[in-house]
């Protein structure tokens, strides 16, 4: 059974159709890519699924529970968690911090716990502080974080923000174009660190992404979006042999 | 798998209990020694009364101004209704020890505080009364929440329909004797005050309880009481006003809260058992009733006492999960949504804790003072407080600490600058009187000057300063 369904969602804006009858399946541990050119409805597809956004039409399932609609929050606590496109990191935290965030969602000790100092914080402190830094060791992020996160170079801050989307024990991880600004020799890490993190944590991640050498090369599946439509969905070859995807890219053959 | 939940690990720390020994026993002994220490301060020898007040003053600024750093600093949201929170906590607790505190049994007026069981009915009476009003309350705000499910402009415009029906509702019933049968809510209204009176009118039963305790264990008792149920008030309003308002963001959110601190005096001004505008007078100051059965004063351990937990505490709460959370927050609303935290709990919690302290903090200031006027709570107190925490560093609590000190010092040492040492010029006395008449001015002039030396220090170190850009 699929672990997350997306079937028929509709995003509107007014007049302004974002996204229409959008499906997608994905079954654990998937690694499946997302394309299209500007402004044919990715980043839509991704907020909408990670709560952002209300879908108009259509449902969204993750394991079986129904999460479109729900707050962010209650999406993330099911098991999808998503890094940004324009890095949004807690800047002014330090980098250890910002992982710890995203762990503190199982932090059991109450309030009480917490103003009186009791044994089951103490706990959970030592506990989270060490698995944060186990986490970060797992990115290299190690050595630097006692650093405020908006002091790191930028792949470090989107290597950062993928521990952290990691650190709330996602089943799937969305990653919105985590090339972005990249140079080539940060791509080729980068492909590796995908490949390394679905091993690693066992995780599906969906990716968009306009590097093609990097999403043709790591995706299992393709869907490819234009003017909020699904035109194309298969495997890497079967989409790069598609006419309809190659005329959104480069226009209508004369 | 890597990540595991927390509590399936074994523990990783050694006898953690004695770390909570160790972290806590401290605060006892602190305290302990406060109370040691309070039979010097509070000593009219050592201090006359100006300087007493003065420096309990100090001591409740801090606690103020802690708690509104919570709110203001930590979690982001600005709030320019700390003055309402205190205000409620004042007025609650000084009415409750002046007509329930007991009847005075020694000379002086140091005995309003013989009957814990009084101030505790009090309390347990409103909340009930306001727990049966507010659960109609929350069903219908359920209610017309759901309305937008059908269109996202519904349940504002079905607030505003539920207000005007209120608002007619009470207009007819106070133009028709007796009330029409169908003026709902003057009714139900009616019907939470006489349920209030009604349980009001068990707390001889309740005094009986405490009546075997000691006069000198009763009094610090209802004193407590009287606090936290003044702390509890401004709490539960603070979750009241917080889970509608802290959907607001920056400007509205100010506005909101600016709006509850005025609602609150005006409701103060016009009601008759708060003093109305004249104000609630004959508050017992705190006394106990020493070795010869004289009144002592002895609030001194209680201020500073309230500043202490509530910094410890607020500093506790700052460097946990829940903190960590809540600085999240105000750094990215929406990437802390999407790492699993719950916004508007994490922004409640902030403004509960904060309304909270500062609800003890206007009980402390109402028996400290022995008089309250609405005057005292008004908007530009709020503003004052915000200036505190601004000029501390907003997220910084020892900044707070430090500027409640040299805010609540400064006039007063202003004031009285002909009495300073080597004090001889005239005009220089003038001139620091002036300052304190005008503190407001400065005040405002040194929030400017902060903003623009802070956001360019480095500049300024670095000598490549600019007035522009």
């Amino acid at each position: 059974m699929a672990l997350l369904e997306i079937s028929n969602i509709t995003v509107k804006f007014g007049g302004l159709t974002a996204l229409s009858d959008f499906s997608l399946s994905m079954k654990s541990g998937d690694l499946v890519g997302l394309i299209g050119p500007n402004g044919a409805g990715k980043t839509t597809a991704f907020n909408v699924t990670t709560g952002i956004y209300s879908p108009t039409a259509g449902d969204i399932t993750l394991a079986g529970h129904r999460i479109d609609g729900q707050l962010p929050y209650k999406i993330n606590h099911a098991g999808l968690a998503r890094t940004f496109q324009n890095i949004r990191l807690f800047s002014n935290l330090t980098v250890l911090d910002n992982v710890m965030v995203g762990f503190s969602n199982s932090a059991a000790h109450g309030l009480l716990g917490t103003f009186l100092r009791l044994p089951r914080f103490v706990n959970e402190r030592t506990l989270l502080r060490a698995q944060s830094m186990e986490l970060l060791e797992t990115m290299g992020l190690a050595d630097l974080h006692a650093r405020p996160a908006g002091s790191l170079p930028y792949g470090g801050q989107r290597r950062l923000e993928i521990a952290r989307a990691l650190a709330t024990r996602p089943k799937i991880l969305l990653l919105d174009e985590p090339a972005a600004g990249m140079n080539p020799n940060e791509k080729i890490d980068l492909m590796h660190l995908i490949g390394f993190i679905r091993e690693r944590f066992n995780v599906g991640i969906w990716l968009i992404e306009h590097d093609m050498k990097l999403v043709m090369s790591i995706c299992q599946r393709i869907t490819v979006l234009d003017h909020g439509q699904i035109i194309s969905v298969g495997t890497p070859q079967q989409v790069q042999s598609d006419s309809k995807v190659i005329n959104a890219y480069l226009g209508e053959p004369a | 798998m890597l990540l595991k939940k927390s509590d399936q690990l074994p523990s990783p720390v050694g006898r953690p209990w004695l770390h909570t020994l160790l972290q806590n026993v401290w605060v006892l002994a602190a305290l302990a020694a406060m109370v040691f220490f309070a039979r010097w301060l509070e000593n009219p020898d050592h201090f006359n009364a100006y300087y007493f007040q003065i420096v309990m003053m100090v001591g409740i600024t801090i606690t103020l101004a802690v708690s509104l750093q919570l709110i203001n600093g930590v979690s982001g949201q600005f709030s320019l209704g700390h003055a309402g929170f205190m205000a409620l906590g004042a007025y609650l607790s000084a009415y409750a020890t002046k007509t329930y505190g007991g009847q005075p049994i020694a000379q002086g007026n140091g005995d309003y505080f013989s009957d814990p069981g009084g101030v505790m009915g009090y309390f347990l009476a409103l909340a009930i009364a306001l727990v049966v009003a507010a659960g109609p309350m929350l069903l219908i705000f359920l209610a017309v929440r759901q309305l937008r499910r059908l269109s996202s402009a519904l349940p504002a415009v079905g607030m505003l329909l539920l207000l005007a029906w209120i608002a007619m509702d009470v207009v007819v019933a106070s133009k028709h004797q007796p009330v029409p049968y169908y003026c709902v809510w003057t009714h139900g209204w009616k019907g939470c005050i006489d349920l209030f009176n009604a349980l009001l009118r068990q707390i001889p039963n309740l005094s009986t309880v405490f009546g075997h305790l000691s006069l000198s264990a009763r009094q610090p008792l209802s004193f407590a009481i009287a606090l936290l149920g003044g702390g509890l008030v401004a709490a539960g309003s603070g979750l009241i006003i917080g889970i509608p308002t802290l959907r607001l963001r920056g400007d509205y959110l100010a506005i909101a809260t600016l709006g509850f601190g005025q609602i609150v005096q005006v409701l103060i001004i016009n009601s008759e058992p708060l003093g109305g505008a004249v104000g609630l007078t004959a508050i017992a100051t705190y006394q106990s009733i020493d070795e010869d059965n004289l009144p002592q004063r002895c609030i001194s351990p209680w201020i500073f006492g309230t500043a202490l937990i509530a910094f410890l505490l607020i500093w506790r709460l700052v460097h946990s999960s829940q903190g960590r959370a809540m600085k999240a927050v105000r750094q990215d609303e929406i990437a802390a949504t999407a790492v699993g935290i719950n916004t508007t709990a994490s922004k409640v919690l902030a403004f509960v804790v904060g309304a909270f302290f500062a609800g003890v903090a206007g009980g402390l200031y109402a028996h400290l003072n022995g008089a309250l006027s609405p005057d005292t709570f008004s908007f530009i107190y709020s503003v004052e407080l915000v200036v505190i925490v601004t000029l501390g560093g907003l997220g910084n609590l020892w900044g707070a600490l430090i500027a409640a000190v040299l805010v609540t010092l400064l006039p007063e040492v202003l004031n009285n600058a002909d009495r300073l040492p080597h004090m001889t010029s005239q005009s220089a006395i003038r001139f620091a009187h002036g300052l304190a008449a005008n503190r407001r001015v400065v005040y405002a002039l040194v929030l400017i000057a902060v903003m623009i030396i802070r956001a360019r220090w480095r500049d300024w170190v670095h000598g490549r300063w600019r007035w522009t850009g």
